[in-house]
């Protein structure tokens, strides 16, 4: 797997706007990718990382895995092959939530997206440190139509916490769910639902 | 403009019945044919009829019994602990006039799969393109026709899949070479320029199978081959009666020996083997060697609950002569067939890895594009086949994110 130093590529991108881009990867590939967690694209010779969250995994099929399910003598070398030789895609869906231009966090959305095949890598945890100071890019998320909002927010969120020393973890995500009751303060269901999702475990 | 299939109505419906009768009137004849399979158990009878079809120059082309019972079934052996199977197939680019440059292209892949152990198949393939004037264009300038290329490919495939097995034949025993289609359908043709040579590359390649102790296997899927009802037939006719005229005279419209098999042969189990009688196998043992005779049997290739869906699996005599590699063969390719549904799993990456496709084809014409402009040589794309592309794959439809 190609390699940013210190981050695993997860795939190269395959449609992308400005709020958005899919990437693929090959199902052999698929240990590091997880839901909601922090990736950033980089067009060639330029320095700003876009940032996005990851809101679908997607494992394409085709006619034969759809024969192979029902087949009775499945086994480890079928499996291996299929998985390791015949490189079944898998297709990653990432929103945009801002920029890293350096160590300064742009929380608008990217002037340009990513080009076809730019490789896509995961955040390490002082990128996700620093893009996670200020919690702008709250609303890009709960705006979007197309991810489910609060779940995506409280996987980055409980991400973003475990980047940070234990000891810092808990008024993250305080000052995290103060920040969302003053986005959702008029929709009462949808809070309330957030913030059971990221209250930490000391809390529970 | 697509097809107009209100004008088609009335002939579907025309071949529905006519169909319909066919299958009703060969049903008829099956029921017969079977009876009568039945009742014939004295091999020595079947071959004094054969040879009395042979000394009347009769042209018998059906099935002759080699050394099993044709009549009854054969069940599923154990499966070996372990064994290599190697799986080839074999496709081709034919040269296109339209095309950026004459050239024909051949590409064969093998599959290789590690049987009873967690091993990851391996996968080599060989595409191998020609271009020069010689290999392109017949002796009067035309370029090769589609029946020269596919003798090709058949040699290179039984060649590839040789030298493949050879490099790997410390590789787990038995080693199974599985090739997709008959061994017996040798397209050396007097039309093909070459053809005494291709025929002495393929016997050759059959002899490094042979020396390497692999099992070389043939897979016919859905055969649609009357070998034991021509047979059948022959029985019926009294000596003075075994002519030429005579046998030409069958019609055995809508029937096959896979048709008067499937009752007989329970999920896995196999037809006793035989041997096709037929000038093309008289000379594979006459003129190479007596090894490479072409024996087969059928198979029942469906799981158990399942309706019966017949296979006709042909090894060459060296296979045939030694009992338990003709086991290991029924058993592990019943066992490749319940991988995927009733065929041979490695049979089917062979042909994926083999296979060129549409949109490799146009990577290549373009890849060959730029090669030639890169050497100053002129391009002109063919103006039909870019008009063409463009009406069929201009569609599209856009995708958001």
């Amino acid at each position: 797997m190609e390699m940013l130093p210190n981050v695993p590529m997860i795939g190269r991108v395959l449609r992308a706007s400005t709020t958005g881009f899919e990437c693929g990867t090959r199902s052999s590939d698929l240990d590091e990718p997880s839901f909601g967690a922090f990736v950033q694209a980089r067009r060639r010779n330029d320095e700003t990382a876009i940032i996005g969250l990851i809101y679908a995994i997607r494992v394409d099929d085709d006619p034969l895995v759809r024969q192979l399910i029902m087949a009775n003598n499945i086994n480890t070398a079928t499996i291996r092959d299929q998985r390791e030789n015949r490189m079944v895609p898998v297709e990653i869906s990432i929103i945009t939530v801002g920029c890293l231009n350096g160590s300064t966090p742009i929380y608008a959305l990217p002037p340009r997206p990513p080009l076809s095949l730019d490789p896509v890598y995961l955040c390490d945890a002082e990128m996700i440190y620093t893009f996670t100071q200020n919690f702008d890019f709250f609303r890009l998320v709960l705006q979007a139509a197309q991810v489910p909002s609060e779940e995506l927010l409280a996987a980055a969120l409980r991400l973003a916490a475990a980047a940070r020393p234990l000891r810092e973890q808990t008024d993250f995500l305080t000052r995290a769910g103060q920040r969302l009751a003053q986005l959702l303060s008029g929709d009462l269901p949808r809070l309330h639902h957030l913030l059971r999702l990221i209250r930490p475990e000391s809390a529970r | 403009m697509s097809l107009q299939f209100e004008k088609l109505e009335a002939q579907i419906a025309q071949l529905g019945v006519t169909l319909a009768e066919r299958s009703h009137s060969a049903a008829e004849e099956l029921r017969a044919a079977a009876n009568l399979l039945r009742q014939l158990d004295d091999l020595d009878a079947i071959w004094e009829q054969i040879k009395l079809a042979r000394q009347n120059d009769a042209g018998f082309r059906g099935a002759a019994p080699f050394d099993e019972p044709i009549n009854q079934p054969f069940p599923l052996p154990e499966v070996p602990p372990r064994a290599t199977l190697f799986a080839a197939d074999g496709s081709q680019i034919y040269p296109d006039m339209h095309a950026p440059a004459p050239y024909w292209l051949t590409n064969i892949g093998v599959f290789i799969y590690h049987h009873g152990t967690g091993e990851l198949p391996e996968m080599v393939s060989e595409p191998q393109l020609y271009f020069r004037d010689e290999e392109v264009r017949t002796a009067d300038g035309q370029l090769l026709p589609a029946n020269v290329i596919n003798a090709r490919r058949t040699v290179y495939e039984m060649q590839f899949l040789a030298q493949t097995v050879t490099r790997r034949q410390a590789s787990a025993a038995p080693l199974i070479a599985l090739c997709d289609g008959p061994l017996l359908h040798m397209p050396f043709g007097k039309e093909i320029p070459d053809a005494a040579l291709l025929e002495a590359d393929y016997h050759e390649a059959m002899d490094f199978l042979l020396d390497a102790g692999a099992a070389l296997v043939g897979y016919i899927d859905r055969p649609t081959s009357r070998f034991v009802l021509y047979t059948l037939y022959l029985m019926t006719l009294p000596p003075e009666e075994i002519t030429a005229a005579n046998l030409s005279t069958l019609r055995l419209e809508g029937m096959s020996d896979a048709d008067l098999y499937k009752p007989l042969l329970p999920h896995g189990a196999r037809s006793g083997m035989m041997v096709q009688q037929s000038p093309l196998n008289k000379d594979y043992k006459d003129r190479f060697s007596p090894a490479h005779e072409v024996i087969f049997f059928y198979l029942n290739t469906a799981a158990y609950g399942q309706a019966p869906y017949l296979a006709r699996v042909e090894i060459p005599q060296w296979v045939a002569r030694d009992k338990a590699l003709v086991n290991a063969v029924h058993a592990l390719v019943y066992n490749q067939c319940q991988i995927t549904d009733r065929y041979p799993y490695a049979l089917t990456r062979a042909d994926e890895i083999a296979v060129v496709q549409p949109a490799d084809k146009r990577a290549l014409d373009e890849r060959i594009a730029i090669e030639l402009l890169r050497h100053s040589q002129p391009v002109e794309p063919s103006q039909k086949l870019s008009t063409k592309w463009m009406a069929r794959y201009g569609r599209r439809q856009h995708e958001g994110v």
